[in-house]
């Protein structure tokens, strides 16, 4: 599996999450919300009958048949006619500096009528919430007395529950279901992108390969004819072209080459290296009239084939000379356990991310490049399991490289 | 000056043999490996120049017998040179990459003609490389190419082409024939030998 693959599984199996968790946490919340505003409903019941049923109640029991039809469940929650015999609820009314207590009703079995007065002392401060886990308490006045009803909701919030238990596990089932579907999917969605990929690289390889041999003929055809007629204007048209190509070839030639299933891995010093590579190409930074800024802590290492890093530093430079307009930085330090390489230049474009210059036959606006260098670079870069970005800040172009 | 240049390209083969000839004297063509092997087996050449995609025999069972017999071979490549193929136990004299010209071509043949009639010997520190015989004293042969890197890091010149490579292989190579010398650069200075463990 590659990584763009495990990317797009690991991508989609976190929208599912996200997704299924926000449906399920506003379904269960919802839910709970609306127990609690029955458990209010009923105990605002209670405060306008100074907190309790009337034993003989009988009105609710007759708006039930006026509910009713063919398509109706009936009154439910508060508005059922069971609720003054179903409900599990006591109430103790205090005076009002709250030394005596009254039991003012009790249809509960949990506790004892004593205990209740304790519970009820305890809550007489509060207003409205949820005490012990499933009981709901309401405390209000009326007439100088302040009543505390706790009404039992366990049998009510226990669906609630069921619901928030069943919903987890079905959210765990769906990611597996849903990992398995990917697993699957994803091997349908990347098999084409991975083959047009490898093409694309089998392509290259073998145009590298079969542009070397015809550009070499062409060259030695364009000597030959120079030798018998002499150059002119059209033989040395032809040479800057060959060259173009043979420019091209290089760069193709590079293409893969560090995905190589032979590749050394040794302890590559990368200070050297961009030193070596910087020191090498001050000519060219001269003719250009380029300055150029180092900042290389010493004895930096990395593991890795050195090919594919005298490479990188090489393409980093040969960038930098081709887009540079007065002045090119190298900083290479050690941040973190991490090596960072960051290579900065006045290239003159818009800001912004520039991401874009690592894709391969991709160039920047007003670019004569091939497309190919800093491809090369990323490659490079996602072989060592490195991360590369570029962007233009006021200006500058800043490439950096962590590995 | 007689030549073997052998690829399976006929165009390339009937180009440069134009371009030869006037300047080094005879070429003789091959465009597959098994006519290569009978003409070096029955004739003498000064130099043997092979396609490194020859067919039916490869290039590397060509570069052992040429080099049985001390024929300077150049082997022709359609990639950049590197570490892996400078590491080849049958290590051609030289390898020249396509694309090239003329001039690059003749100057490889005529380097590696000179280095074998050369006689020298580079020596620095406990490393000792044979020019004329291609290879590191008691150890592992090297290219002319290689010769030419260590011959720059000695003189402190700059590197040929590809030099990056030549110096992993040659120091890969001091390493195998268990020399101490290694060549490393050193910052301000370049690249130089030194002697490990200094």
């Amino acid at each position: 599996m590659n990584k763009a693959e495990k990317k797009f599984r690991l991508y989609a199996i976190l929208v599912i999450f996200v997704l299924l968790t926000v449906l399920l946490a506003v379904i269960n919340g919802v839910n709970f919300t609306m127990a609690a505003g029955d458990a209010d409903e009923i105990t605002q019941m209670l405060a306008e009958r100074q907190g309790a049923f009337d034993q003989g109640e009988t009105a609710r029991a007759e708006g039930f048949a006026e509910k009713g039809g063919p398509f109706s469940m009936g009154p439910l929650g508060p508005e059922s006619p069971e609720m003054n015999k179903s409900l599990r609820y006591f109430t103790v009314a205090f005076t009002e500096k709250g030394e005596n207590a009254e039991t003012v009703a009790f249809h509960i079995s949990a506790v004892s009528e004593s205990e209740a007065v304790e519970w009820a002392k305890g809550l007489i401060k509060e207003k409205t919430g949820w005490t012990r886990g499933s009981y709901r308490y309401r405390v209000y006045k009326r007439s100088g007395i302040t009543y505390v009803t706790v009404i039992d909701q366990g049998r009510e919030l226990l669906p609630c529950f069921r619901i928030l238990i069943i919903s987890a596990a079905g959210e765990i089932l769906s990611l597996i279901i849903a990992w398995i579907m990917l697993l699957g999917i994803g091997r349908k969605v990347y098999a084409p992108l991975e083959e047009a990929d490898r093409k694309q690289k089998n392509f290259i390889k073998n145009a590298n390969k079969e542009f070397r041999v015809p550009i070499t003929v062409i060259s030695g055809n364009t000597e030959l004819a120079e030798k018998q007629y002499g150059p002119d204007d059209r033989t040395r048209s032809t040479r800057r072209q060959l060259a173009k190509l043979g420019e091209l070839v290089e760069k193709l030639g590079k293409i893969g080459i560090f995905e190589a299933s032979d590749a050394i891995s040794e302890n590559v010093p990368l200070s050297e290296y961009l030193n070596a590579a910087i020191d090498g190409a001050a000519e060219r930074f001269a003719s250009r009239g380029l300055d150029v800024r180092a900042d290389i802590e010493p004895d930096i290492t990395v593991t890795a084939d050195p090919e594919t890093m005298d490479r990188m530093t090489g393409e980093l430079i040969d960038n930098s000379l081709k887009f540079a307009l007065h002045t090119v930085y190298f900083t290479l330090k050690q941040e973190n356990g991490y090596v960072l390489l960051e290579t900065k230049n006045d290239a003159s474009l818009p800001d912004g991310s520039a991401d874009q210059v690592f894709d391969r036959f991709t160039t920047l606006e007003n670019s004569d490049g091939t497309g190919l260098g800093l491809s090369y670079v990323k490659d490079i870069v996602k072989s060592l399991s490195g991360r590369v970005s570029a962007r233009v800040e006021n200006g500058m172009f800043i490439l950096r490289i962590t590995l | 000056m007689r030549i073997l240049f052998a690829s399976p390209e006929r165009d390339l083969l009937e180009c440069f043999k134009s371009l030869f000839d006037p300047d080094l004297g005879e070429t003789v063509t091959a465009f597959d490996g098994t006519q290569v092997l009978y003409i070096i087996a029955n004739e003498q050449f000064d130099a043997v120049i092979i396609d490194s995609a020859l067919p039916r025999i490869g290039y590397r069972e060509i570069t052992e017998k040429a080099n049985a017999k001390n024929t300077p071979i150049i082997v022709l490549t359609y990639g950049p040179v590197n570490p892996h193929m400078l590491s080849e136990e049958n290590l051609p004299n030289d390898y020249l990459s396509f694309p090239f010209n003329s001039e690059m071509i003749f100057g490889a043949v005529k380097n590696v003609l000179a280095k074998k009639s050369s006689g020298e010997v580079i020596r620095v520190g406990d490393a000792e490389i044979d020019v004329s015989g291609f290879c590191i004293k008691n150890g592992p042969r090297v290219t002319a190419t290689e010769t030419d890197v260590f011959r720059a890091v000695v003189e402190g010149k700059a590197f040929p082409v590809d030099g990056r490579a030549c110096v992993s292989s040659l120091n890969a190579k001091f390493a195998q024939a268990g020399l101490k010398t290694r060549i490393k650069y050193m910052t301000g200075k370049g690249f130089e030998t030194v002697t490990e463990n200094e």
